[in-house]
């Protein structure tokens, strides 16, 4: 049609939102390439370039070593359960191995819903170890001596991944539920005739099918870790002792609390190198070719 | 590992794996729920109640704490803030996205392909990358501590999300129609608007539900761009409230809060569960 080859219309239509698009996003990622070579306190546009000298200070500096050691432990263990957990839900759901699946499919994804910064306050309080209700419990048990949680640098940690695992199970579950329900139930069928169980279909014909959502899953699940930032802030604000101290929290440290804008930008950049180099190599690792179906 | 440990489970017979999922199951709803109904409870209890005994119910089921939370604390400005700025958002970027991904799906033009991909791309870097630069650049263009200034950045953010989602809808409505606008003299602008929009409404409403969630629930580029206090969204009021009451020992209006920041998302999707599941996988999964 005459009308759609009209190239002045079309980049008319697409105009504005490459206005948006390049002004606020582009222009501040190139610039942040910039930045990251300068020192800069963001009191004029006058940025003096020091080389790689952010980076010298970084490599140096126990504090962004301890901030990206806690990052790549909540990336690991958020990375490692939440996929487990919500592969065994969706298949429980799937395969009707549970009475009430609806009524699951949509409760567990209620977090999903909520502002990160709501679930912190909730966790906040849940976990306190006066009135909270997780050390309220285990005292009906008769527990006392209990860790009083995020006050505590180990169980802090650990407090952070479950409530990070509360939060995202959900939105993985939704995924794979509508991935496994995109296989046809003649595999099923067929995996039954040859005398499968529900075990062995699971891993001969679900998992092998869910493949391209896995490659998916490793993704989200990257930028979903190394980007903690609204929930940690909150509950622990790093602590204790940075404790629980992650990449973006300390960017937002150096950067809006000391005003060292430069420095800021340049752990930014190694958590984009990072984050985008285990993307990469998630997906040449995961390379074989999809299964079609 | 529980949920590896084939040869246990194997042992246990149909009937007993059956009987363990429903136990899982029903154990990790309740973690799921209790929370939130603990929240909504105790949302009625004054603090000293919450101290003497945190499981109980309130034993008068008073609504102050949701008058001082509305009132004293400001959770009423800062909702009608982030109500007016979500839907200032969803305005901008249906308008401003569906135009794009219109031309994308159904124009043809040489660079088409960089844009589109270009779009995408905005979708793989992390937030923290380009902050520092993105709040000079809102400050040096007079945007700063405004809602204006928090719109349009939303707005930008959201663009990858919208043309992934819009341009496989557009795509998926027949050109015939189009050439059926043009025989009645549509123009460019009369036939996006007039004809393809209308017929885009269930992938506009996908687009606007989880438009919705995301801003209502935005934290870190409020936190950046906005300061003034009666500029507060709802997530940037909680933090504040979090850390005020604290120091009070005062948390009632705290609870309050949380169930008015909670309430219209969980409303949103229990209205329109099917839509929201059915969006969350668009593009994700085959056919």
């Amino acid at each position: 049609m005459k009308l759609q080859s009209d190239a002045r219309a079309g980049w008319l239509f697409v105009l504005p939102a490459l206005v948006f698009y390049v002004t606020f996003l582009v222009v501040p990622y190139a610039l942040a390439f910039g930045v990251s070579f300068a020192k800069w306190r963001g009191v004029s546009l006058h940025l003096e370039f020091v080389g790689l000298g952010n980076f010298q200070r970084m490599f140096g500096d126990p504090f962004y070593w301890k901030a990206l050691y806690n990052t790549a432990f909540f990336t690991v263990c958020t990375g490692l359960i939440v996929p487990v957990m919500a592969l065994y839900f969706s298949v429980a759901v799937t395969r009707k191995l549970v009475v009430g699946a609806r009524f699951f499919r949509i409760t567990y994804f209620f977090p999903n819903l909520i502002s990160q910064v709501a679930i912190a306050v909730l966790w906040w309080f849940a976990l306190n170890p006066e009135f909270g209700i997780l050390s309220n419990f285990l005292r009906l048990f008769g527990l006392a001596d209990l860790p009083s949680w995020l006050g505590d640098p180990d169980w802090a940690r650990r407090c952070v991944v479950a409530v990070k695992v509360w939060a995202a199970v959900g939105f993985y579950m939704v995924l794979y539920i509508s991935a496994i329900e995109g296989i046809p139930n003649d595999y099923y069928d067929a995996a039954k005739i040859d005398g499968a169980g529900e075990m062995q279909s699971f891993r001969h014909v679900t998992f092998p099918l869910l493949s391209e959502m896995m490659k998916v899953t490793v993704v989200f699940l990257l930028l979903n870790g190394f980007g903690t930032f609204d929930l940690v802030r909150i509950m622990t604000d790093g602590g204790p002792d940075r404790a629980t101290e992650t990449l973006a929290t300390y960017i937002y440290e150096n950067a809006f609390e000391l005003g060292k804008f430069g420095y800021a930008t340049t752990i930014a950049m190694s958590l984009f190198i990072i984050t985008f180099s285990l993307a990469l190599l998630s997906l040449y690792l995961q390379r074989k070719e999809a299964v079609e179906y | 590992m529980r949920f590896n440990n084939t040869a246990i489970l194997d042992r246990l017979g149909e009937h007993g794996r059956k009987t363990i999922t429903q136990i899982i199951f029903v154990v990790y709803g309740v973690i799921v729920v209790f929370p939130m109904v603990w929240l909504l409870y105790t949302a009625f209890k004054p603090t000293h109640e919450l101290f003497a005994s945190a499981w109980s119910l309130p034993v008068e089921w008073k609504f102050d704490n949701f008058v001082e939370a509305w009132t004293e604390a400001r959770i009423g400005d800062f909702f009608w803030n982030s109500l007016f700025v979500t839907i200032s958002t969803l305005l901008v970027q249906l308008f401003v996205g569906s135009m794009a991904s219109y031309s994308l799906a159904k124009y043809r033009f040489r660079g088409q392909g960089i844009v589109y991909y270009g779009f995408l791309a905005g979708m793989m870097f992390p937030i923290f990358l380009g902050i520092v630069p993105l709040f000079f650049l809102v400050k040096s263009l007079g945007l700063l501590d405004s809602h204006l200034g928090l719109i349009v950045v939303y707005a930008a953010f959201g663009i990858p999300f919208t043309v992934f989602v819009l341009t496989a809808f557009f795509r998926t409505i027949p050109t015939e129609i189009m050439e059926a606008g043009v025989m009645d003299g549509c123009g460019h602008f009369t036939l996006y608007w007039r004809i393809m929009l209308p017929l885009a409404k269930p992938g506009l409403t996908t687009v606007g539900i989880f438009t919705f969630i995301s801003i209502w629930n935005e934290y870190i580029l409020a936190l950046v761009l906005l300061s003034s206090s009666h500029l507060r969204t709802m997530p940037l009021g909680i933090a504040v409230l979090q850390f005020v009451q604290f120091y009070e020992v005062d948390f009632g209006a705290l609870f309050a809060g949380l169930v008015i920041v909670m309430l219209p998302t969980l409303l949103c999707y229990v209205i329109l569960q099917e839509q929201i599941t059915k969006g969350m996988t668009v593009g994700a999964v085959k056919g």
